[in-house]
């Protein structure tokens, strides 16, 4: 087995609930051994839908679900080398810890000293020794989420499926789970695919982020690129604060961008953006701490605007500021770090915002 | 909320009246089974588990509960099963069949039986052979497809609500369908059968029209009661047999109200995912199929059977269409007092149970358990039980009741009250409690609330319970057949009396009329139930 073979491969699939398009002809080109891919976007994008296909609850209903090569489309689940997490742990609950971890096993026919072996070895890796006794409703939340990873990877599948299977935590303990349930993953190198709604936690947790959107994908790519360099606007907009600013490529120079705005020309030399020539329409994507604030005007220097302090935020390891800018109806947000030691700029203030020489834009 | 000298009268005079037509009556059955030339004692208890002609009843009586039992929750879990897990077709009509026999009078099967494998049946006609349909298997058949629609609510309802992902956990785990289906679906259903068993258990216990059209003699508790009151006058015996009904059907109602209210599996938290129907193994969902179509196939026998008997001069002897039978002036008679009777009790407990529920939940008058326990006492208890207690009670000054229409109508609708109880609650824990704190705030006082505020918010709630009163006021017999004076006749009744009497061509026509008239006030509720969100039949 190569450490890089690719275990999953979605292609053109799409799922319909009657006349409802849950799942639009959308494709992954592959998943790799070990590694941790999220499915991040809004409740009814169609994440969970795609999860379950992959699991074998739902039928695709066009499109092809490739593992390790072979169609499994029309195999039931009880036959997918596949093991789910389930959003409320669908714990068994007329059985001990125990017999819902030993399940699986049961089903494979392991002998009974194996089967306690596994059991007790799952157990220590998902810290619940000496609770095999304990009925699921005597476990707090997190140990029944802990038991209900212990029953899914005891059976040592292919790939593990979690369906937001944080979401039913308290916001603690779920910052908790995130670094153990990655702890558990790498050190076992589990081929995981997690479903949420939460950014952060795809972020702090996934290889690759595949953000949906109404079906379909928006974007696959690392945390790094998902955030710096969103696809499309729905990106930008879903992850983290963002300041958008129609323009319009006036001249392309080599690498270099002029591009008009309504708050002037910028000048930007990034290049990654091989596709724009002069004439298309770009979406300035700038992340509020990417630029930077000054307090009085400072004429004449190069891609900076002129604004006034509107509000801000204090939040104690940055401080947000809410700056208005004539001819923009929304605020341009920047983020400052170490507001304490640098000082805060009072409400009102006239300032300079000046943007980064390299910056991302979307076609639009 | 401060106390209103109305609510507290109303209080008063309600638990008045539940202690004197659910609490005296009881009571008095109770006093009477003690009593031996005016003295207390146990003999009469004695007598009855030292002769076999009595005891024997309490035996056949506890097997065909059980038989009944283990039947109806077999086909239930069939029918159950193949219309919330298999893709199956027919589901559809599996499901409305099955509840047919709901919108008719309990006793219809038997009548159907008859015509189809009595002395002079189908059966005889075509083959010359005579099945002997009365006694043990006519009975356990009626009862199995009578009770059916019960069992098969309540199955239904648990596994429905069983969580969807624990049977996709088990897949998942990579268990087997059969599996998944005994080692899951099977064990987490478990405390919803049970409870289904024990409420189909009591009410084929306390089942009296079926035993008495077609056991046949058999002895049978409910039935031999009657006939120890009205046969033999000995009512002390009677009273004794009462007793010995209650009991299972108390313990019942306090088990179903109180023990297993927790302890079931089905409210697991998290949200649910419907999932795909997916393919079942045909080992598994055949056979379920091919036994829920047989079952569902001889309740439209039944009812077909009656049917064109009801349009025959006499079935299979003159085929001659005719509507003769519905022309008879006795039948419309009693089928008027049946209507009128039903209508004045429904109207009195929608009334009442709505201002009772009412006081139940936002006035929480003190002893509320105990109320609402009497109240149940009534629907628990076995018509024949609450027959002979009425008899008892009502039959001297100065409550001489016994013979009119009013001790009737006071019968079934003290028997039906807690259903509209049920109702009205249900009604109210949907009604934000804050609507009556604005009322109340704006100037209106505790009583003017519940008037201008509350009632007509609970309109839906008053609705559905006359005409769940109705229904079973127009197709009961078991109280009601001792209360009656001779010269008038309820429709329920008739009917027994006409098959009883081979008349089965009138027979079928009333059962024909009863059970559109039923079947129109069903429709009528259930619109009204799903349209209000009021539950009812919770614990039926």
């Amino acid at each position: 087995m190569m450490a890089n073979e690719t275990i999953l491969e979605l292609t053109n699939l799409v799922k319909k609930f009657g006349n409802v398009v849950a799942v639009n002809n959308l494709s992954i080109p592959y998943i790799k051994r070990g590694e941790f891919v999220t499915f991040l976007g809004p409740s009814g994008c169609g994440k969970t839908t795609l999860l379950r296909m992959i699991g074998g609850f739902y039928y695709p209903s066009a499109g092809d679900i490739i593992m390790h090569g072979e169609r499994i489309n029309d195999i039931p689940p009880e036959k997918r080398k596949t093991s789910m997490v389930f959003q409320n742990y669908a714990l068994f609950p007329h059985m001990n810890v125990f017999d819902n971890i030993a399940y699986g096993l049961r089903v494979k026919k392991l002998s009974r000293k194996e089967i306690e072996k596994k059991v007790l070895n799952v157990l220590s890796v998902v810290q619940l020794e000496g609770l095999g006794d304990r009925k699921p409703t005597q476990l707090s939340g997190g140990q029944q989420q802990r038991v209900a990873l212990a029953r899914c990877i005891v059976i040592e599948p292919q790939i593990i499926l979690l369906d937001e299977p944080l979401s039913n935590l308290d916001a603690n303990l779920r910052v908790m789970m995130r670094e153990e349930i990655r702890k558990i993953q790498q050190s076992l190198d589990l081929t995981t695919i997690f479903v949420t709604h939460d950014q952060e936690e795809a972020m702090s947790m996934a290889d690759r982020i595949v953000v949906m959107n109404q079906g379909k994908i928006e974007q696959i790519g690392t945390p790094i690129e998902i955030y710096e360099k969103p696809a499309s606007l729905f990106v930008a907009g879903f992850i983290g604060h963002i300041n958008l600013v129609k323009g319009k490529i006036k001249s392309r120079q080599n690498e270099t961008l002029t591009i008009a705005t309504d708050l002037g020309e910028f000048i930007n030399m990034n290049e990654d953006l091989k596709g724009f020539k002069a004439g298309d329409t770009a979406t300035i994507v700038i992340r509020p701490e990417a630029s930077s604030l000054e307090k009085a005007p400072s004429k004449g220097k190069g891609n900076s605007f002129q604004g006034r302090i509107r509000s801000f935020t204090y939040i104690g390891y940055i401080a947000r500021y809410y700056v208005e800018v004539s001819g923009r109806e929304l605020p341009f947000i920047i983020d400052i770090s170490n507001p304490g030691g640098r000082g805060i700029l009072k409400k009102g203030e006239q300032v300079t915002i000046t943007l980064p020489l390299k910056f991302h834009c979307i076609k639009t | 909320m401060g106390r209103d000298p109305v609510f507290i009268v109303l209080t008063i005079v309600m638990t008045l009246l539940l202690l004197l037509f659910v609490v005296y009556p009881l009571a008095s059955v109770f006093i009477t089974s003690f009593r031996v030339e005016e003295e207390v004692s146990l003999e009469n208890y004695a007598d009855f588990f030292r002769y076999s002609y009595y005891y024997r009843s309490m035996l056949n009586s506890l097997l065909l509960g059980i038989v009944t039992t283990v039947i109806i929750l077999v086909i239930a879990f069939a029918l159950s099963y193949t219309i919330s897990k298999t893709n199956l077709p027919l589901k559809g009509f599996l499901k409305t069949a099955s509840l047919l026999p709901l919108i008719s009078p309990p006793f219809i099967f038997s009548l159907a039986l008859i015509i189809i494998a009595g002395r002079r049946g189908l059966i005889y006609q075509f083959l010359k052979i005579s099945p002997n349909i009365y006694g043990w298997p006519g009975l356990i058949t009626a009862q199995v497809l009578s009770f059916l629609p019960l069992g098969f609510l309540m199955v239904n309802n648990v596994l429905q609500s069983l969580n969807p992902s624990l049977e996709d956990a088990s897949l998942d785990l990579g268990a087997s369908q059969a599996r998944t289906l005994f080692q899951v679906i099977i064990p987490l259903s478990l405390p919803g059968l049970f409870k289904a068993a024990l409420l189909v258990f009591i009410i084929s216990l306390a089942d009296f029209g079926n035993p008495m059209l077609i056991g046949g003699g058999l002895p049978i508790m409910a039935t031999d009661a009657y006939n120890l009151w009205i046969g033999e006058q000995n009512m002390e015996m009677a009273a004794v047999f009462c007793i010995l009904l209650i009991i299972p059907s108390i313990f019942v109602y306090v088990v179903q109200n109180y023990l297993l209210k927790e302890g079931s599996y089905v409210t697991v938290s998290g949200q649910m995912m419907a999932t795909e129907q997916r393919k079942i193994s045909w080992f598994i969902q055949y056979p379920f199929f091919i036994l829920s179509i047989a079952v569902v196939l001889i309740i439209i026998s039944c009812f077909s059977v009656i049917f064109i008997n009801s349009i025959t001069k006499l079935f299979m002897i003159n085929n001659k269409l005719t509507l003769e039978h519905f022309s008879s002036y006795a039948g419309w008679r009693a089928l008027k007092t049946s209507f009128t009777v039903s209508s004045i009790a429904a109207v009195i407990t929608a009334a009442s149970s709505i201002i009772f529920s009412y006081i139940l939940v936002r006035k929480k008058p003190k002893g509320r358990q105990l109320l609402e326990f009497t109240a149940l006492l009534g629907f628990a208890v076995p018509g024949t039980v609450m027959g002979i207690g009425y008899i008892l009670v009502f039959n001297r000054y100065p409550l001489m009741l016994t013979g009119t229409l009013l001790i009737i109508i006071i019968n079934i609708a003290f028997r039906e009250f807690p259903v509209g109880l049920e109702a009205g609650i249900s009604k109210l824990h949907q009604i934000d409690i804050s609507i009556e704190e604005a009322s109340r705030d704006l100037g209106a006082g505790s009583f003017q609330t519940f008037i201008r505020a509350t009632l007509p918010l609970m309109s839906s709630a008053f609705a559905a319970s006359f005409l769940y009163t109705f229904m079973v006021g127009m197709i009961t017999i078991s109280a009601v057949i001792f209360l009656i004076a001779p010269g008038t006749n309820l429709a329920s009744l008739l009917i027994l009396r006409l098959a009883e009497t081979g008349n089965i061509g009138k027979a079928s026509a009333m059962a024909v009329m009863l059970t559109i008239i039923v079947l129109v006030s069903l429709m009528m509720l259930k619109f009204i139930s799903k349209k209000s969100k009021v539950e009812m039949l919770k614990g039926f």
